[in-house]
């Protein structure tokens, strides 16, 4: 959640360039709009179910037993924030994406908390003009 | 403040909070999913991306193809706010 407020502030920025910023996450819209409530944020959070778009990806994984016990334990219920059962995750991505639909950097990290900085994403935007 | 410092003190936080135990299958668990090669099996530079049309938090339908209409497009992918 860190990355997606990291993001906000530099939510100008990349509309300056031409781009739009989205968010694509395995939560229900219910659960976005509880989290929006307590800190805004101007871009849109789309709800990807079961994990199915990450799937697509290649980024979407299993939640194992062992975990899912320590999640459960931190009061994390992902079959309730997520709507369904599957105890999957997709992996944390930031993906730019050309006008024409073709990739043109990914930074993607199993660890949530090995994240690029907002600048490198604007400097991955810069390039595609140049 | 830089992203990075703030996922320092996320990291620094986790290590003092949680007890070593589950912090150490956590770990374990990052490493195995890094180890399958996911990344480098994951959607990759040059790649068209696939198309998609999901619900937004205001309950409206978004889809890729509009937002590329309109011009370059940063896709976060988020795990969900717990």
């Amino acid at each position: 959640m860190v990355e997606l407020y990291a993001l906000q502030e530099i939510n100008s920025d990349i509309e300056t360039l031409g781009a739009t910023l989205v968010a694509i996450t395995p939560q229900i819209p219910e659960k976005s709009v509880e989290m929006l409530k307590k800190q805004p944020l101007d871009f849109d959070l789309l709800s990807d179910a079961g994990n199915d778009y990450a799937q697509t990806l290649g980024l979407r994984h299993e939640v194992r037993g062992e975990l899912q016990n320590i999640y459960g334990s931190f009061g994390i219920d992902l079959p309730k924030s997520n709507g369904e059962q599957s105890w999957t995750l997709p992996v944390p991505a930031r993906v730019v994406i050309d006008s024409s639909g073709i990739v043109r950097a990914i930074d993607a990290d199993p660890d949530y908390t090995r994240r690029p900085e907002p600048a490198k994403t604007l400097a991955d935007l810069r390039a595609l003009a140049g | 403040m830089t992203l990075e410092t703030k996922l320092a003190e996320i990291r620094d936080a986790s290590a003092t909070r949680i007890p070593p135990e589950k912090r150490e299958v956590m770990l374990a668990e990052t490493a195995a999913l890094r180890d399958t090669g996911i990344i480098k099996k994951a959607i990759q530079v040059g790649d068209q991306l696939p198309p998609f049309s999901l619900e937004n938090q205001d309950g409206d339908m978004v889809s890729s193809v509009a937002l590329l209409n309109q011009g370059a497009v940063v896709l976060t992918v988020f795990r969900g706010h717990w």
